[in-house]
């Protein structure tokens, strides 16, 4: 009992921040004070902490009669998710002080209890643990977006950010209920077995399993499940959005790396991998060719992340094509690797677009024009997380594309190495444009001189995102390592 | 497996007697949307093309707003409902789940009691 309620820590301990929270505001009345930052702040440090001390101590096992399955890569990702959090805080302080109308009493509480629901779906082993987990994730995300209530944009976010997750829930449950029927059983890892076993039913599995990916792949942003994430990257409060793109995608990622086994006797490895290779080609030339068009910064990291997605569902193509064996781990380790270092890279561009928001919602790509000569630290450190999430070798981002990509390889899927590759390349160009509106555009004839105000803890919080980036870019050994060795367990 | 395999098959023959049922149903609806169409008279007046020929005249537009109260009260309403869906199980095998039983119980309602506490505070049981 106790020695499950320890394992499932990284769960319940920002649930119990969330709870707290509440309780804090149930007291305090509606007084806004720093109380309520400080604590959600430090609950999300002790669940880092926590889920670090597991970790290192190789602390795993299954948890609540095998319906949490607490292992290396749950931890990994659960990691990933409150760094998140944690950093997410840390931009919202400036970004709420700026702009009262988010200031809402609840906003800390639902970013742990989102925390919480995300870190869930990483460790779930049951079919009802992962929709526990999936709205529990969900649901606070939906108020989040909608947040400024009075704010058209941003109740329409909400609005379609709730519309068409539920929509997507209802197909993820479509599918659970086909997976039990063609199984009988709700246990993940019990799945694959019991399919194999019943095999008159493979239709049936099949078809559960496609209803089950359009709800992870509705939450991923991935092609062609993709048409709510630009209207809700942009009408969300920006700290917000980062959590989203970045934990959000962690989670539902840790969920697909543990439903690759059922993808592959659901579907037969063939076709569930040419499935999602072609899911993922579709998900990154739209992601990387709608972006090149925009003009909203907000907009342009929302058509990013969708591009990211997409390279992430390479290596998972390539693990499903060839369903278990050593691609297995090396394709687990080198997205759970994609998965911290776009947090990274990602977390720190939306801190410095909190920055050039100054609560006036300036959040056009003109705004980073002549950044250079205004403020050069805030441009050099922007110019590294735009290099990382383009690729550029000296940062992390080259080497979690080129682990990925080599899973491709090592599956023999060249074709897809070789389109992801360009696909790549067609994201160059409008990260590079960032860069040049930073040091080579300067600002128009006339135009008042910016007071961006950097928040002590927004700074800290974007400098460990650029050491990150360009510490895990250059000396990626222990990283790569420590991810190969804990997820191999 | 061919035990599985007659089960389902057996389940197909099963559900055969329903065909007619199902020829009898979409017969009988084609039949009474068609039969009024050939042999009924047709009169055209404003009375008689009213929403609601024989009841009160619509008044206004549907598009009211009203309060957001009652979409409160109801989720209130199903989170409480759901509480003691939880409960009777719970309280018909008490002696079985013993002390860990019942503190997950009490941390259960503790937690939906900080909720009620919450929504209370934030005026949702006031109607005003």
């Amino acid at each position: 009992m106790f020695q499950d309620i320890a394992l499932a820590g990284p769960i319940l301990l920002p649930a119990l921040a969330a709870l707290l929270l509440l309780g804090v505001e149930l007291l305090a009345g509606g007084r806004r004070s720093q109380g309520s930052f400080l604590l959600c702040a430090l609950g999300a440090l002790v669940a880092l902490i926590y889920t670090g001390y597991f970790l290192a101590n190789g602390r795993t096992g299954l948890a609540f009669n095998g319906t949490l399955n607490v292992d290396n890569t749950a931890l990994l990702i659960a990691l990933i998710v409150h760094f998140s959090a944690l950093l997410a805080v840390l931009l919202s302080r400036s970004y709420l002080a700026a702009r009262r109308d988010a200031d809402a009493p609840e906003y800390y509480s639902l970013v742990m209890a989102a925390a919480s629901g995300m870190a869930m779906l990483a460790a779930a082993n049951d079919l009802v643990n992962v929709f526990l987990g999936v709205e529990l994730m969900s649901i606070p995300l939906y108020v989040l977006a909608a947040i400024r209530r009075k704010s058209a944009r941003s109740v329409e976010a909400g609005l379609k950010y709730l519309l068409l997750g539920a929509f997507a829930s209802a197909f993820l449950l479509f599918g659970m209920g086909l997976l039990y029927g063609a199984s009988g059983s709700t246990l993940l890892s019990a799945l694959p077995a019991e399919i194999a076993r019943l095999e008159t039913n493979g239709g049936l599995a099949a078809f559960g399993v496609v209803m089950f990916l359009i709800g992870v792949f509705f939450k991923v942003a991935a092609v062609p499940f993709h048409m709510w994430t630009p209207d809700v990257y942009e009408g969300s409060p920006t700290p917000v959005t980062a959590f989203m793109a970045t934990a959000t995608k962690a989670a539902a990622f840790g969920l697909l790396l543990r439903f690759t086994p059922v993808i592959a006797t659901g579907m037969g490895p063939e076709a569930g991998s040419s499935m999602l290779a072609v899911i993922a080609v579709l998900t990154m030339f739209v992601g990387n060719l709608g972006a090149l068009r925009q003009q909203n910064l907000k907009r342009l990291l929302a058509y990013s992340s969708i591009a990211h997605a997409g390279y992430m569902l390479v290596g998972v193509a390539a693990i499903v094509a060839e369903d278990g064996g050593e691609i297995a781990l090396t394709g687990s380790s080198a997205i759970v690797f994609y998965l911290g270092t776009y947090a990274a890279m990602n977390l720190g561009a939306f801190g410095v677009a909190v920055v050039l928001d100054r609560g006036e919602g300036r959040e056009g790509v003109n705004e980073l024009k002549g950044l250079c000569s205004e403020r050069p630290l805030l441009a050099a450190v922007m110019a590294v997380f735009t290099l990382a999430l383009a690729g550029v070798p000296p940062t992390a981002g080259f080497l979690g594309k080129l682990y990925v990509f080599s899973c491709a390889v090592q599956a023999r899927m060249y074709a897809l190495a070789v389109v992801a590759v360009l696909a790549s390349v067609v994201g160059l160009f409008y990260y590079l444009r960032l860069i040049l509106l930073m040091y080579f555009t300067p600002r128009e004839e006339g135009a008042e001189p910016r007071l961006l105000r950097t928040d002590s803890f927004l700074a800290v919080a974007s400098f460990v995102c650029a050491v990150l980036v360009l510490w895990l870019g250059v000396l990626p050994a222990w990283f790569v390592d420590f991810v190969e060795a804990t997820v191999r367990g | 497996m061919l035990m599985f395999a007659f089960q389902q098959t057996s389940a197909v023959a099963d559900h055969v007697p329903l065909l007619p049922y199902l020829l009898i149903v979409l017969g009988l609806v084609a039949a009474l949307l068609t039969l009024p169409l050939l042999l009924g008279r047709k009169t055209k007046n404003a009375v008689k093309s009213a929403s609601y020929e024989c009841g009160v005249a619509p008044k206004g537009s549907a598009r009211q707003r009203f309060s957001v109260h009652f979409y409160l009260v109801a989720v209130l309403f199903i989170l409480f409902d759901i509480e003691a869906v939880f409960l009777f199980p719970w309280a018909l095998n008490i002696q079985g789940l013993g002390l860990a039983g019942f503190v997950e119980a009490v941390v259960f309602v503790a937690v939906l009691g900080l909720g009620l506490g919450y929504a209370w505070r934030k005026g949702v049981l006031d109607w005003q």
